[in-house]
């Protein structure tokens, strides 16, 4: 009996290229990648939680109210309504990776000042963009719509991975019983990107990338604590 | 310092498991017996993967590791469910006595097959996976590793635990298991017409 061999016989050959194409049928996994996200964000969430506790340690009291906030912010936007900004994570890691693939027409611009000049032209009482670290480099914005609200979404690079960060008004994001200070938490990690969102005086931003969480988190913690006049951004 | 992209078993996943996620849930299609139970072990499978990453020492190419995951699952699942799949034994040696009828005298149409490639081409894929389906779960597990995901011998024996030889001579008795199977139903439809003499 000939087994499969380096020359298997024509009959095993036929069948063999014959099976090969089973694989080119594409299955629809869209369902299951939702489901998977899910059980995935679930099954990170409590290093989520522990990772800023360690960190923002050394930052005194500042990081001891962030962290609070962080986990009553957690409780509080599982229960945000379907059309608040925080139940669009899908979406927001959709629009990064559409702006990362140059799919969706967008601004060029060189700076966060340009960005800015940008955004305002569009829309006039557009909430203050953050203060990016230095060392980014602005390449593109837009203005979009999530679950119908306005968002501005500035596209940059930093240590060369690309990052978009979503800014909207805090009140489109809603999270009415919470005390009016600053708030931060990680969302999860939706597709490639890891998310993480804030909340800053009446501000809501969400910052998307493939940076690790923590750089991630940094980062984000970067913008709340920079003053807006770092940016040297004329006022409109 | 946090981890580089590169040593994050985080973004290590997202880049190496992820992809292979077309790859199992077709396997895992044609081993459950029906969509739901196929994406409840894709998934197991990933959370594994994911909770293993740190495990993960297999170069570039997840494929061979994860499908050793899902075939251990598919396993505990048989096991768990007293269900035992519905036909060889896990360490069956096909040099063994066969149980299956239709494998002790596997490829009795082999002579009739004229024009194989032909042939071959009018099944469309229903037809294939259907004729996969009833065909032993180690054999079955074997064509769809060797023929259908293209992982080499070594891969495959790898992913099943059997030697490299058990899974050559399982991909030649599966295919032509498979060829008995889907001659039959070409018979039925009138594709082709039995020989006059010697036909089974």
């Amino acid at each position: 009996m000939s087994v499969d061999g380096p020359n298997p016989g024509p009959l095993d050959r036929a069948t063999r290229r014959r099976l090969a194409r089973l694989a080119a049928d594409r299955i629809d996994t869209a369902g299951l990648e939702q489901r998977l996200r899910r059980a995935i964000a679930a099954e990170r969430a409590p290093v989520a939680i522990r990772f800023p506790f360690r960190v923002w340690t050394a930052w005194g009291s500042l990081a001891a109210a962030v962290a609070v906030a962080f986990v009553v912010l957690i409780l509080a936007t599982s229960r945000q309504p379907d059309s608040s900004l925080f139940a669009a994570p899908d979406e927001l890691a959709q629009l990064h990776e559409d702006l990362v693939q140059g799919r969706i027409p967008t601004v060029s611009v060189a700076s966060l000042d340009e960005a800015r000049l940008a955004i305002e032209r569009a829309w006039r009482d557009a909430p203050e963009l953050p203060a990016l670290p230095p060392d980014q480099r602005v390449t593109c914005c837009c203005l979009r719509q999530v679950k119908g609200r306005h968002v501005a979404c500035v596209h940059f690079i930093y240590e060369g991975t690309p990052i978009t960060v979503f800014v909207a008004h805090a009140k489109d994001a809603p999270a009415s019983d919470l005390p009016d200070e600053d708030r931060l938490f990680i969302s999860r990690c939706v597709a490639n990107v890891n998310m993480v969102v804030a909340q800053h005086r009446d501000r809501w931003l969400c910052f998307v990338g493939e940076l690790p969480e923590i750089e991630l988190i940094q980062l984000a913690q970067t913008t709340l604590t920079q003053p807006a006049s770092t940016t040297d951004a004329p006022k409109g | 310092m946090a981890n580089r992209p590169d040593h994050d078993p985080n973004h290590r996943f997202e880049r190496l498991v992820w992809p292979c996620l077309q790859t199992l849930l077709r396997v895992a299609r044609h081993m459950c017996r029906n969509d739901h139970e196929a994406e409840d072990l894709v998934q197991e499978t990933m959370l594994k993967a994911l909770r293993s990453m740190h495990q993960f020492d297999h170069g570039e190419d997840a494929k061979p590791w994860l499908l050793t995951i899902q075939r251990n699952l598919f396993i505990d699942r048989c096991r768990a469910a007293e269900r035992r799949p519905p036909t060889v034994p896990l360490n069956e040696s096909l040099d063994g006595p066969a149980d299956d009828p239709s494998r002790a005298d596997a490829g009795r149409f082999d002579a009739q097959w004229a024009h194989p490639e032909q042939l071959l081409e009018r099944f469309g894929n229903p037809d294939m996976v259907a004729a996969l389906k009833l065909l032993p779960v180690e054999i079955r597990w074997t064509l769809l590793l060797v023929d259908v995901e293209q992982l080499d011998h070594a891969q495959a024996a790898q992913v099943l635990g059997v030697p490299v030889g058990t899974i050559k001579s399982r991909a030649h008795r599966g295919r032509q298991m498979l060829r008995d199977r889907l001659f039959q139903l070409a018979l039925q439809r009138g594709w082709v017409h039995p020989l006059s003499e010697g036909s089974p």
